[in-house]
């Protein structure tokens, strides 16, 4: 696993591109702003352009009652872009082969929303970022963590939650070697 | 689109503040210099605190 970058070396990566937020960080967002507000100012103060994809919505707003629907999507519409710029068969297909590869690397947790997220991460050229939770599903198999930000919550009966949001990259030399051996 | 002057003054802000992280999110003018738009985040903050999210029914 390659090592995690220096501050100046995350500044480099980050600046004016764009990142996509995973849906479990938009409601742990909403659940404690405050701990959170710092990665939203950082990545606004390094010119980092917030994206979300109707897949992501649907993840958080699936299970919501209509009231807390309207909420967060209020929320999400206030900080992020809706990314509309992809073309849905490819998306589709490399979903597949990330799904695939995961099979194969015994990783059978990843659902078809994440493997499908991993594919439009993939066909952003500059800036294949993601800011997730998520790290079962994210892995070191086709991504690099370049920056994880602790956050110690204390839980309304007095423990201590730590929550670990990273910053991830998605490496496509990876991808290509996993794809490769697909077809062996 | 952002001007070419517009990255290299955030670049500088930066450099100028070692790239740190805990700095630049806890200073309000470094943030205002840096473009970030506080009084939104503020604005969502007070919005999250008035409705906090109902216990799903489903």
């Amino acid at each position: 696993m390659k090592s995690l970058l220096t501050q100046e070396e995350l500044f480099n990566k980050l600046n004016f591109t764009h990142i996509l937020i995973d849906s479990c960080i938009w409601l742990e967002y909403y659940e404690y702003t405050e701990a959170f507000e710092p990665l939203i100012k950082y990545l606004q103060a390094v010119h980092c352009d917030i994206l979300t994809l109707p897949i992501i919505k649907f993840e958080v707003l699936r299970s919501q009652n209509l009231e807390n629907y309207q909420r967060l999507n209020t929320i999400i519409d206030d900080y992020a872009l809706n990314f509309t710029g992809y073309k849905d068969k490819t998306i589709t297909e490399e979903a597949l082969n990330i799904a695939r590869i995961y099979k194969k690397n015994s990783n059978t947790s990843a659902s078809f929303i994440d493997c499908y997220m991993i594919s439009i991460i993939l066909s952003l050229q500059k800036s294949p970022f993601i800011l997730t939770e998520n790290h079962k599903d994210f892995t070191s198999l086709l991504f690099d963590p370049i920056y994880i930000h602790p956050i110690p919550i204390q839980t309304k009966n007095g423990t201590l939650k730590i929550y670990t949001p990273c910053i991830y990259e998605f490496n496509k030399t990876k991808y290509a070697k996993e794809l490769a051996k697909l077809s062996r | 689109m952002k001007s070419k002057l517009e990255r290299k003054s955030v670049r500088k802000i930066f450099a100028d503040n070692n790239y740190d992280f805990n700095r630049i999110v806890n200073d309000d003018n470094l943030l205002k210099n840096l473009g970030v738009d506080l009084n939104k985040i503020k604005k969502v903050r007070d919005f999250i605190k008035e409705h906090p999210l109902s216990v799903s029914k489903d």
